[in-house]
């Protein structure tokens, strides 16, 4: 590394090779590199607070780059930076370090460090990195006379089967992975053990039965039904009915769930399928490039609900080509038009001029110091209202006289000419000492026991009292409805079952309910009758309030709770759009999978697609709370097309099946929580071969590829990604995939590079010092 | 001058070791002076099956009480009576400063929502609020009020910089509920056939499967004793309750002298203390450089395998409670780095005490080893002492070798810092005196090792030679350093990607970690180029060395602690 005087440049190429043989580029390289790898990798600060997060802001994710770290460093500025400076260090060895053995270690770091660099292109530039989960089991069912049908063994997870006798229903109840053998002659093995809850059709011979499967042992498979022990409510066929099958018939088994092939990261993709009557063909994949990753791109801002004051990067206008012969939509084009980093789809209302009466407002609420919560409340739907249905009511009346803050009843006694509307102020089934009430002018007095305002009557809401009424000398009780003539007594003897008999009404005194406005709930939001007149009735004491409501401004009862309305819209329509979450909201772990993109494909309407992970082919195959909701969509051509984003899959080469996990835990064994677990090892299969353990840094290869232990399925002991079912988890493995051409290579460059600085470093100075040692001698010998 | 700030410096950092004192825990009514009169001696050799791992009583009551009030002593009580008190008298709790809030900020908002608050609570004075802002300790009628509820909550949406801070406070509520508390004193060994494969079970779920066993009468008896506040009963409750759980199942129960072994190292602090020897040795070292003192160099030596010998303890002790080698967290990574450094100078100064390099490596890496002790002793937040188990993916050989390599190339790098800013003090020195400097004589010719072996023309090295400027000392002393440092941060680099290959799946992802580890080497690099081509050579040198240990302090630090990476456990 002498550093030797340049030669005068006398011509062009002189001054080029000169130039790549100076240090200082070479410096000035160096420093580049620095500092372009770390606004890449850190950002750039914009506080002097630089242990905040905030105050690292991200060059490479602004939108005019969307870049992820791997993209950043793959970059043509960082690709030419580091091949000048192998240029200046392969050009600056050559001319200007004599190879010898003095010289040899910078030899040596320098042919080392090139290597690696080249090893890294061919390492980056093949890279194929991505994963795939493999389920534990699936649910083979033939049911006579159906179509057969497999299922993932997933807790929650359901299946129908189709027959002329009807539908069997099946459902996963449980999972047990370590279930114990205690009988037969395998006693104390264990077994991957799922039991299935299985409903056959209306009127066939059995009742709901549960069937356990045992995974390896068919022979021990056995149904639990019903019994007639109140202790023991559920029972094992074989000692109930005396075999271990309901339904012979029935066939079930466990089976081995393939996977075949595996999601590269950050690498979306729209797959595409259509459905034509009861089928659905594959899923046909179309890549996706240029998309967007880290900003929201929203062309019109009308299309999604979002904060005031956000801001949104230029829109983007990307088509995507189908490149599979089997593509359903061949020769159609997709446009990307909108993306959305981090939403969801939410139902709201937008104000509408000549629309019909649908109001709509937003409620906020505060008990005292207590959070507030904000709720939306729909007075025509309110299936759509955020606020709890038993607390908040939102009520539209088109006359004065519909306000009822208590609910009443209409009494007609015809023989005495009595026609009154008497209000409801308590009912006894709540309060006994509510006292029957004299209907003035007649022998008769009532009382209300109950009232149930959602009763259900032919899939018609029918709002129902229960009156007790008494003419002096018998008591009878009644069911009172809007419409009398749907009245009735009940009888004063049951019937032969033990339950109530109604009789017709008796007709010396007819009742009529009026149910209260907005039922019975405590608050309740009245708009109407003119359109922009708003009131909220507060039932909090035995007297219901009407208070009038101005927006903005709130509304403090006794108890200390605060109710401000911020919004009232009378006319409004109902709209589906993505929500956008404030960027404060988002997560940075949740990366790109609460993603949304807007597409639009010719001949039929446009759709918003959220981000799944894996492109599963139906519900009976996803894994839970992975997701699985393919967006379907009908040409106008009358075709019905569904579309999924996801990421792009490649075939693995082969088929993987996962025949069992097991977790290696520390002392006491596994708790349930990461802490517990020293290891978790996916025994796998590659097509159908010996059983291959994948574990925690020690990865297997298979058909080129290197398969890693990547994601588990942990214990949900509340079901929250099951649909409320537990799970003990170990149902899935996620490995994680990927090639490495070209390791051995950079561990080439970086082993060569190491030993040249040692010996730059250490033998170096020997060599030297023995060198002078040589000198010195023959000066004094005078050689 | 040097003399009355190097004492001042010691006043200043023995002033920080001492923080303000929270709220005693109330005593039971019945006897004044309880807690004083307890005896937990006996709980010593006792475990805690805690996260899969035996613990200590003692580690146990720090680990569990270190998610409640953080680096504080609750209700001013050793952790051991504190948690005790917490399982058995919880109501004595309630207006006690026991919950530890970390972010300054937070404390602020906490305290606006308070002060605004239409209810605001009795407890909630002035003084009190000022004492919370100060200490960080509040009560739990403080963080459970619905005013700062709401602010919480609120802020919780604020994921970047509220979520995790909101997340502690709740977390700190809910560890110190008393039936929390109840279920994490897992001190009874199960029994049977593959017993070492189950949990232990609490002394609660003794007592109710076996209430005649002598586990259950101990401890009944102790709580009996606790509530009523008759410390004679608590202590024979406790000396019949230690051997009666090693009884129930003494084959898989851990041996007595790891579990004794484990509660000193707690009781002791880690050693970290420490600090303050080796501040004393920096402070002798330094009047042997600007003085030439010899006394002073044998008092720094002397000073420095004293704090060296108690850190190698310290070291070795975790080593022994821990039952692996301690690397594997901030703490570990950052306190057994600068023992490295000691190792280090322990190797190479025997052959530099007759040299012009005396004592300047040895004061690096005091230096070094009194910053992390003190960080470790004054941020216990941060560098938390607890000792949990490895992560899986840390259960690999490369553990040792990659995080061993790279530590201690960190460890150089900042003895090289050190010598370098020596270097940049004293030539700054020189530049005020206005001196001519001799450029030529301000760098070491022969680089690192050569500037120890090779020799000059009269047949003596510059590393002896009194004709040796000091400004040559320091930077050979810099080159020593930054060689051996680059050798060992790139092998380091090289094992890392080894390691990361058949871990992650890929040798390099270029996560923020690996590339500041890079951005130090490619520092070294222009700092081994630039004496090539820089006229100043020794100057630049000891600015880039500088440099590098900037970028391997933010690396540390700043990547670790605020941009997550794969990296995030060390």
């Amino acid at each position: 590394m002498d550093s030797r005087p340049q030669s005068t440049i006398s011509n062009p190429s002189t001054g080029f090779v000169g130039l790549f043989s100076s240090v200082k580029v070479g410096l000035v390289l160096l420093g580049l590199l620095i500092i372009y790898s770390a606004v890449g990798s850190a950002g750039i600060p914009v506080s002097y607070a630089l242990w905040e997060p905030t105050t690292w802001v991200k060059i490479r994710e602004h939108p005019w780059l969307e870049m992820t770290e791997m993209e950043w460093f793959q970059w043509w500025p960082f690709v030419t930076l580091i091949a000048l400076t192998c240029l200046v260090m392969a050009v600056t060895t050559i001319r200007r370090i004599p190879l010898n053995w003095i010289n040899a270690g910078v030899w040596m770091v320098h042919v080392g460090l090139i290597t690696l660099a080249v090893a890294c292109v061919v390492y980056f530039s093949s890279k194929v990195e991505g994963d795939v989960p493999v389920a534990r089991a699936q649910i083979h069912i033939e049911v006579p006379g159906g179509a057969p049908v497999t299922m993932l063994a997933m807790p929650g997870n359901a299946t129908k089967v189709h027959t002329d006798e009807g539908d069997w229903s099946f459902r996963v109840t449980s999972i047990d992975p370590e279930w114990e053998l205690l009988s037969g002659d395998d006693k104390g093995e264990r077994a991957h053990a799922v039991t299935v809850s299985v409903q056959p059709p209306a009127g066939h011979e059995h009742q709901m039965f549960m069937r356990q499967l045992l995974d390896g042992y068919p022979q021990y498979t056995e149904d639990i039904i019903r019994s007639s022990n109140a202790h023991q409510p559920m029972a094992r066929a074989k000692k109930t009915l005396g075999r271990p099958l309901v339904d012979d018939t029935l066939k079930m088994s466990l089976q081995p769930a393939v996977a075949d092939r595996f999601y590269l990261q950050a690498e979306p993709a729209i797959y595409v399928r259509e459905v034509t009557g009861g089928n659905i063909g594959p899923w046909i994949q179309r890549p996706v490039h240029d998309l967007p990753r880290f900003s929201d791109r929203v062309r019109d801002p009308e299309r999604v609900w979002v904060d005031e004051g956000a801001r949104f990067a230029a829109p983007i206008d990307i088509t995507v080509k189908p490149v599979d012969d089997q593509d359903p939509l061949k020769g159609v084009d997709l446009r990307i038009t909108d993306y959305l980093r981090h939403a969801r789809l939410k139902v709201g209302d937008v104000p509408v001029e000549d629309g019909p009466i649908a109001p709509a407002a937003t409620l906020k609420v505060q008990i005292g110091d207590g959070a507030p919560s904000t709720y939306e409340l729909f007075a025509m739907e309110p299936e759509g209202n955020t606020a709890p249905a038993d607390i908040f009511g939102f009520e539209w009346i088109d006359d004065e006289a519909a306000l009822r803050t208590a609910p009443e009843l209409r009494i007609e006694v015809p023989a005495h000419e009595v026609d009154v509307i008497v209000p409801v102020h308590g009912l006894a089934d709540a309060s006994p000492a509510v006292e029957f009430q004299e209907v003035e002018g007649t022998p008769f007095s009532w009382r209300v026991r109950f009232i149930d305002d959602q009763l259900k009557i032919a899939d018609q809401i029918r709002p129902l009292a229960q009156i007790e009424l008494t003419d002096g000398e018998m008591t009878w009780k009644r069911w009172a409805f809007e419409d009398p003539s749907l009245n009735g007594d009940l009888a004063a003897e049951p019937d032969a079952g033990g339950h109530d008999r109604l009789i017709p009404a008796d007709p010396r005194i007819v009742t009529t309910y009026r149910p209260a406005t907005g039922s019975i709930v405590p608050f309740v939001l009245v708009a109407g009758p003119d359109e922009n007149q708003l009131r909220l009735i507060s039932r909090m004491s035995i007297n219901a309030d009407v208070l009038d409501v101005e927006i903005g401004e709130t509304i403090e009862i006794a108890g200390g709770a605060k109710f401000t309305v911020t919004r009232h819209a009378p006319r409004t329509r109902r709209e589906t759009r993505p929500q956008i979450t404030p960027w404060a909201q988002r997560d940075p772990r949740t990366m790109d999978r609460a993603s949304m993109m807007r597409v639009e494909t010719p001949g039929a309407p446009p759709a918003w697609l959220s981000m799944h992970q894996y492109a599963f082919d139906s519900p009976e195959q996803a894994i839970p709370g992975m997701g699985y909701a393919p967006t379907t969509i009908r040409m106008h051509d009358g075709r019905v097309m569904q579309l999924l984003y996801s990421r792009q899959s490649k075939p693995i080469g082969g088929e993987i099946t996962l025949d069992g996990f097991r977790i290696k835990s520390h002392v006491g064994g596994f708790t349930g929580t990461v802490s517990s677990v020293l290891n978790w090892i996916s025994e796998l299969r590659f097509d159908g071969g010996d059983v291959v353990e994948v574990s925690v840094n020690d990865p297997q290869p298979y058909a080129g590829l290197w398969f890693f232990q990547s994601q588990w399925d942990p214990p949900d002991p509340r079901g929250t990604r099951t649909g409320g079912i537990p799970s003990a988890g170990r149902n899935y493995t996620v490995l994680g995939v990927g090639n490495r051409w070209g390791v051995w290579t950079m561990l080439f460059g970086a082993v060569l590079s190491t030993i040249g600085m040692i010996w730059a470093f250490y033998v170096k100075p020997v060599l030297r010092r023995r060198q002078m040692e040589r000198v010195t001698t023959q000066l004094e010998t005078g050689a | 001058m040097m003399r009355q700030l190097m004492i001042l410096v010691a006043l200043c950092m023995t002033a920080l070791a001492h923080g303000q004192e929270p709220l005693q825990a109330p005593q039971p009514e019945a006897t004044g002076g309880f807690f004083d009169q307890l005896d937990l001696s006996p709980f010593d050799g006792t475990a805690v099956w805690q996260e899969g791992r035996f613990k200590s009583f003692e580690s146990a009551a720090n680990s569990t009480l270190n998610y409640v009030s953080g680096p504080r002593s609750p209700g001013r009580l050793p952790h051991r009576v504190a948690l005790l008190d917490l399982v058995l008298r919880p109501a004595a709790w309630t207006d006690v400063d026991l919950h530890f809030v970390k972010k300054k900020p937070m404390r602020g908002h906490i305290v606006q929502a308070l002060r605004g608050a239409s209810n605001r609570p009795a407890i909630a004075t002035d003084e009190r609020l000022q004492r919370f802002m100060e200490t960080g300790l509040a009560p739990r009628a403080f963080l459970e009020h619905p005013a700062v509820a709401t602010m919480l909550s609120d802020l919780q949406q604020d994921v970047l910089r509220y979520a995790t801070p909101v997340e502690q406070i709740q977390t700190s509520l809910i560890v110190a509920k008393g039936d929390v508390l109840r279920r994490e004193l897992a001190m009874v060994p199960p029994i049977g056939e593959g017993a070492s494969e189950r949990p232990w079970r609490s002394l609660d779920a003794e007592l109710e499967a076996n209430p005649d066993s002598d586990v259950s009468k101990a401890w009944k008896s102790l709580q009996a004793g606790w509530r009523s506040g008759d410390a004679q009963m608590v202590n024979a409750a406790i000396a019949k309750l230690a051997p009666a759980l090693r009884a129930v199942n003494g084959d898989i129960y851990p041996s007595e002298g790891r579990m004794k072994s484990e509660s000193l190292y707690f009781r002791l602090g880690g050693l970290t203390r420490g600090w303050i020897i080796y501040l004393a040795a920096i402070i002798a070292l330094l009047m042997w450089i600007v003085y030439g003192w010899r006394g002073a160099l044998w008092t720094g030596y002397g000073l420095f395998l004293i704090a060296f010998a108690l850190q190698t303890f310290a070291v070795f002790l975790r080593m022994y409670v821990a039952g692996r080698w301690p690397n594997t967290n901030m703490f570990e990574a950052v306190t057994t780095s600068t023992w490295f450094g000691g190792v280090f100078v322990v190797l190479i100064e025997p052959w530099l005490t007759r040299t012009r390099l005396a004592g300047l490596f040895v004061l690096g890496a005091a230096g070094c080893s009194m910053i992390a002790l003190m960080a470790a002793h004054l941020d216990p937040v941060n560098l938390n002492l607890n000792i949990s188990n490895r992560m899986p993916v840390l259960h690999d050989v490369w553990l040792y070798i990659h995080t061993n390599v790279i530590i201690f190339s960190y460890v150089l790098i900042f003895l090289a810092s050190v010598t370098g800013l020596l270097y940049l003090v004293r030539r700054g020195a020189q530049r005020i005196k206005g001196q001519d400097i001799d450029l030529s004589r301000e760098w070491a010719r022969a680089g690192g090792a050569g500037f120890l072996i090779v020799p000059r023309v009269k047949g003596e090295t510059a590393l002896r030679a009194q004709s040796t400027t000091f400004g040559q000392v320091l930077d050979g002393a810099t080159m020593i350093l930054v060689e051996l440092a680059a050798i060992l941060l790139w092998a380091g680099l090289a094992m890392g990607a080894i390691w990361a290959d058949h871990s992650w799946g890929r040798p390099w992802g270029w996560d923020p970690k690996e590339v500041f580890a890079l951005e130090s080497f490619f520092i070294f690099a222009i700092l081994i180029h630039i004496r090539l081509t820089a006229k100043d050579k020794g100057w630049w040198t000891a600015l880039l060395a500088l440099v590098g240990c900037a970028a391997m302090i933010f690396n540390w630090i700043i990547i670790n602690f605020t941009i997550s990476g794969l990296h995030s456990y060390a």
